[in-house]
């Protein structure tokens, strides 16, 4: 790949289809916007379709957001919006030609991103305890104490402690519904597919990094760290509407 | 024996076609002309192949009975045929056969934008395939093209899974066509190459890409979740989680109808181009023709529950997707307009890509006028699921499309190739086609409105003198597609040299030599002309070839 | 042809100020879950509104500061636009199609009273069925 001989010149070579840098940049940008226009039509779809069994069962979905933990979720949300912000820092490391500031930035940010991750599983173990899985275990009824791991317990200990003293939700109920197993079955399939974007963008961060290493971007030339955070934010604001649609039902 | 030494100086202008031969250097091309080519040749082959599913369904329905032992080998058929001829034939056709190859020589570019994501592209389409071969051999496919629920995710014993990751992923590849084409359009224009100096083909495949931008990804959402329900046994269009299996036909509608669009929009562009050059004239109403391209792109968006009228959709939603589906045919009808007024006073030649391109566009109409009529909602409700339905979107995409994708290919083979084909077998073959194709669907038009049910592998007896007729049509038919396969193939070798111009058409693709060097062009044209300039071209001194 | 090129380089400090507003607007949409803003203001719909109000200027402040379409070209805004119209137009027409729907009463959606799926289990569909 001649394009990315490491060279002081680096920043002057662009693909032979272009007639300049600066056109290269502008349709590397473009593509990638055009890229996250396809991106929002496909979790637009999710979004439709959850929007409108919403709208028929709102009862069944309240119920099921009930049994979400809004708390992780929350916390989430702050993790993603950190994410966000260093990977502008990343960016912004990029426009003034520090690679070093790059690989700071973008280890942060893949740090932070498996926060997220981990959070999410964690959240994933627990609604497997409480046979919450469509699928695999949805029961129809909650599952009695014992069953549960020692961490599950705790955290619904926390769950009735609030909504009992701080906001109780109205009519909570123990029975589980066909429509709250449509609901969880949203829940999994949009934030499974959320963290599938994540994990990419991750691996495709260590790529970035190890291109930074290599001293490969300059302030002239930063298009790929630039462009990918273009896909990191969107990443961050398809949770930002997950978060409230999913995890904050409790009133209509 | 001597030896006739070659002089110094003599060699072989350089083209796209002679500078490297190893196949390495097709598998790996970044050359958007070689990926053009590679892309015909899988496309032909898919076509063949769909063909063949057609066949089977033709000679079923020669009988009331039924001639195949299994109906089931029938719903196979049908569903083969439609799966294979919309994702691998009718979808990529012309954007990425002949958009491939023309795009970047019509703005004056030396490629497209992204050339290696435009290889990533046919590879994925190459995967794709092999995929849905696969589901061909092993096992079939039996739910039609729609696959529609609840039959596709909880009854069907075929292979949906494997298939739905076939379209899937031939998804992306029509993604990534159109994402390069939108870039390339907006950012690698020549000098001079104003918006309004860009030939319409051109504004043809920007608004084809839209629809491949802005749809595609929305039938990958839903796939993915049909996909899940099969694997989990469970899924959101289960009615026993309270789920619709009719917001399966929203979401697979919402792209299914634009994708429609995307098969058509292109032919629109090629037929500007060959109307304008066998007429040497400019076209009547260059910006509403472009225009129009436009807004049929962005209306096609807002029609798609007219699929769906006797699903279970509200009848108030109905009246407004029906409103809205008479508002598409009406920049359709300014483009027919617009090419009948530029033949008008028009010098017109009957050259073999006229042919193609005036039985389009008869063609098209008669389809595209029984589409308003399947838009009616009462009358809708008598016809939907009738052959009459089926004759509609075949005079539309076989009498619409594909001759305009078989003009289009005649149009440009000379600058393709190099080469000219022979005229007299072009023109046979064009009569041929034509004749074939009424014969075939026709009768379906008559026999779908007489009450005709579609995907029903038997049918009452009073039906039959259609389908005979039908069937003989589309073995016709089957003749006139095969012999362009035969001359064309031919000319490759033994045709004449095309010359740069063989049409003396105008536009940037016909500066440049037949066929085009790796690079386009010798060196960046500055555009100085507005479109289609026949007015200033002096009148060709023999008629064109 | 040549081109100035213009990179606006955007300070660390926007950005800090850009999260913190975020944080805020979080906190601000955690609070606005608890409290049932249908009964208060005596109308359907509002707690949904509220809560796609706050995000959607979460998500525009994203869009426009850390995605640098606030110093972007035309091109980009109609780009980053397009996507939401046409992502409302899908929501638009489906759901004008859902909350039109008339059921025959007796069946579970006739009545808002109990919109439940509190029907009779069917056993799930498909025996024979494999991927």
């Amino acid at each position: 790949m001649t394009e990315h001989i490491v060279t002081e010149r680096t920043h002057e070579i662009h693909e032979h289809q272009f007639e300049d840098r600066l056109q290269q940049k502008e349709a590397a940008t473009l593509g990638m916007w055009t890229f996250l226009a396809t991106e929002v039509l496909f979790f637009g779809g999710l979004f439709v379709s959850y929007t409108i069994y919403r709208h028929r069962w709102p009862n069944d979905f309240r119920q099921g957001s009930l049994d979400l933990k809004w708390y992780m979720g929350g916390v989430n949300t702050a993790v993603l919006l950190v994410s966000s912000f260093t990977m502008a820092m990343a960016v912004h490391a990029a426009s003034i030609g520090s690679n070093r500031g790059i690989i700071r930035y973008l280890v942060l940010t893949i740090l932070i991103g498996t926060v997220f991750l981990c959070i999410k599983g964690c959240e994933y173990y627990i609604e497997y305890e409480e046979h919450l899985v469509p699928g695999l275990n949805f029961a129809e009824y909650k599952p009695r104490p014992r069953e549960m791991s020692t961490v599950a317990r705790e955290f619904d200990k926390f769950d009735d402690w609030f909504n009992e003293h701080v906001s109780p939700p109205r009519q909570k109920s123990d029975q589980r519904t066909p429509g709250q197993e449509l609901f969880f079955l949203f829940y999994f399939i949009m934030t499974g597919i959320h963290a599938t974007h994540m994990i990419i963008g991750i691996c495709v961060m260590l790529v970035l990094i190890w291109m930074a290493k290599r001293e490969m971007f300059s302030a002239k030339w930063h298009n790929p760290v630039e462009n990918f955070g273009l896909y990191w934010h969107f990443v961050d604001i398809v949770w930002v509407f997950l978060f409230p649609s999913l995890y904050l039902l409790r009133n209509p | 024996m001597t030896a006739i030494p070659l002089t110094p100086d003599y060699a072989a202008p350089e083209t796209y076609l002679n500078s490297s031969h190893s196949i390495r250097s097709w598998l790996l091309t970044r050359d958007h002309k070689r990926i053009g080519i590679l892309y015909m040749i899988s496309i032909t082959f898919m076509f063949l192949i769909a063909a063949c599913g057609a066949g089977l369904v033709r000679i079923n329905l020669l009988t009331p009975s039924g001639i195949l032992p299994e109906p089931s080998m029938y719903n196979k058929a049908f569903s083969v045929h439609g799966i294979l001829m919309v994702w691998w034939f009718l979808v990529p056709s012309v954007p990425a056969t002949l958009g491939n190859f023309l795009l970047p020589l019509m703005i004056g570019a030396r490629d497209l934008a992204f050339p290696r994501l435009n290889l990533a592209s046919w590879y994925l389409f190459i995967i794709s395939a092999i995929m849905i071969l696969g589901v061909v051999t092993f096992g079939g496919i039996d739910t039609g093209w729609t696959f529609y629920t609840p039959y596709s995710d909880a009854f069907a014993n075929t292979r949906v899974t494997l298939a739905v990751a076939a379209i899937f992923i031939n998804g992306f590849s029509s993604i990534l066509t159109g994402l390069n084409f939108i870039v390339s359009t907006h950012t690698m224009r020549a000098p001079g190459m104003t918006w309004f100096r860009l030939p319409l083909f051109v504004w043809a495949m920007y608004a084809t890409s839209l629809i491949f931008v802005l749809a595609t990804p929305v039938l990958a959402i839903t796939l993915t979740l049909l996909g899940i329900e099969r694997l989990l046994g469970i899924g959101i269009f289960n009615p026993a989680l309270g789920g619709d299996p009719v917001l399966f036909q929203h979401l697979f509608w919402f792209y299914s109808h634009p994708v429609v669009y995307i098969q058509i929009l292109p032919t629109f562009g090629i037929a500007s181009e060959v109307v304008t050059c066998f007429a040497r004239k400019r076209p009547f109403g260059y910006s509403m023709i472009a225009f129009s391209s436009l807004a049929i792109a962005m209306i096609g968006f807002l029609v798609w529950a007219h699929h769906m009228f006797d699903a279970g959709i509200s009848p108030y939603s109905g009246l407004v997707f029906s409103l809205l589906s008479f508002a598409v045919a009406v920049p359709t009808a300014i483009k027919i307009f617009s090419w009948t007024a530029t033949l008008y006073k028009g010098s017109v030649a009957l050259e073999t890509p006229m042919l193609y391109i005036l039985g389009f566009m008869g063609l098209f109409t008669m389809g595209g006028l029984t589409g308003v009529m399947l838009a009616t909602l009462g009358l809708d409700m008598h016809m939907h699921d009738t052959y009459f339905v089926v004759a509609h979107f075949h005079y539309v995409m076989v009498g619409g499309a594909v001759m305009g994708y078989l003009g289009g290919i005649h149009y440009w083979w000379p600058k393709m190739t190099g080469k000219l084909y022979s005229e007299f077998w072009g023109k046979i073959s064009a009569a041929i086609i034509f004749i074939g194709f009424n014969l075939t669907f026709f009768p379906q038009y008559i026999a779908g409105y007489l009450g005709m049910p579609r995907r029903y592998h038997s049918y009452p007896p009073e039906f039959q003198v259609y389908n005979v007729l039908s069937t003989a049509g589309a073995s016709i038919l089957a003749v006139g597609y095969i012999l362009p396969l035969i001359y064309l193939f031919w000319s490759l070798k033994f045709g004449p040299e095309a010359g740069r111009n063989p049409w003396k058409a105008t536009g940037l693709e016909w500066q440049t030599s037949s066929p085009p060097p790796p690079e386009n062009f010798e060196e960046i044209p500055t555009i100085t002309r507005p479109p289609y300039a026949y007015d200033m071209m002096a009148p060709p001194a023999v008629p064109a070839v | 042809m040549t081109r100035e090129e213009h990179e606006h380089v955007v300070s660390p400090a926007t950005y800090v100020i850009v999260l913190a507003l975020l944080m805020l607007l979080l906190a601000l949409t955690l609070t606005a879950a608890f409290f049932d803003f249908d009964r208060i203001l005596h109308a359907p719909y509002w707690s949904m509104t509220i809560a796609l109000l706050i995000a959607i200027t979460k998500a525009v402040l994203i869009i426009l500061i850390f995605m640098h379409v606030r110093y972007a070209g035309k091109i980009t805004w109609a780009f980053a636009g397009a996507a939401f119209v046409w992502l409302g137009i899908m929501m638009t027409l489906s759901l004008s199609d859902y909350m039109t729907r008339q059921y025959p009463p007796g069946t579970p959606l006739s009545s808002p009273m109990q919109p439940d799926t509190q029907f009779e289990r069917t056993p799930r569909g498909h025996s024979l069925a494999g991927p």
